[in-house]
């Protein structure tokens, strides 16, 4: 991991944080910040795409539990991902609207994106401690 | 560039996937459609006020105009559950998700990082 991809995701990491407050930003703030953040989560996984072949290698290949963990908490948390994503554009007041559009199915979509939001936030926090020590690895080359 | 469009392609076909499994399991969820001058509120399905006010501006029931509540399909110029309407239907549960998710996950974390000292 270098400094800048290190830096990349400290960065993603608020932006998560500042999304689980669209009261404090503006919900219209919150759902184009909501685009911008998915497409930065794509970045991210793609950037880091030979770690996880070699988590999937070690976790399945060679059974090692703790690698084959890693490797389905992190498909868990694309997967949740594109339901939070999907479910806010379905109950987007300011981006679906900006293209004349509007969806139904409210009353199932606000849930869906409430409750997807705080497991990436619960599932985000472990995989942030389960790679916490490369991070400090790059802190510490400093 | 190729596998970020290939990851692309991936996060579109999982947002695809969730939304067609929704559509066919429920028929109040649809695709998105143009907003014409006949569209319904999405939120109060009915309201009749003529205008769109936004998430942020939500007019209180004025006593002229219908409502239909989308709970029970209620129709009347009273919103007996306005206050829930207006202050929490934005917002995810609140307690019951920490407890749920949150909690669980912090013990996950704790467990992990006691299991790294222990090594």
């Amino acid at each position: 991991m270098s400094m800048r991809s290190f830096v990349f995701d400290v960065v993603l990491a608020a932006g998560a944080i500042a999304l689980m407050f669209p009261d404090s930003t503006g919900y219209g703030v919150h759902e184009w910040a909501g685009l911008v953040f998915a497409v930065a989560v794509i970045v991210h996984v793609a950037a880091r795409h030979e770690e996880g072949a070699r988590l999937f290698q070690n976790g399945f290949r060679k059974r090692r539990a703790g690698k084959a963990f890693s490797f389905v908490l992190n498909a868990a948390i694309f997967v949740d991902l594109a339901v939070c994503a999907v479910s806010g554009l379905m109950v987007s007041g300011a981006v679906l609207p900006t293209f004349g559009l509007y969806a139904g199915g409210f009353f199932f979509w606000a849930p869906v994106h409430a409750f997807s939001a705080q497991l990436f936030m619960a599932l985000a926090l472990v995989h942030v401690v389960l790679f916490a020590p490369k991070m400090k690895a790059v802190v510490s080359k400093r | 560039m190729r596998r970020i469009f290939a990851y692309a392609a991936l996060f579109a076909a999982a947002c695809l996937l969730s939304f067609f499994a929704a559509d066919v399991a429920l028929d109040a969820v649809g695709a998105p459609a143009g907003i014409t001058a006949e569209s319904e509120c999405p939120v109060v399905q009915g309201c009749a006020t003529g205008q769109c006010h936004g998430f942020d501006n939500v007019p209180a029931p004025d006593g002229i105009h219908e409502m239909k509540c989308p709970e029970d399909g209620c129709a009347s110029v009273d919103c007996h559950a306005w206050s829930a309407l207006s202050d929490g239907y934005r917002r995810a549960s609140g307690v019951s998700l920490m407890v749920w998710l949150l909690v669980p996950a912090m013990f996950a974390c704790i467990a992990i990082v006691m299991v790294r000292k222990s090594r």
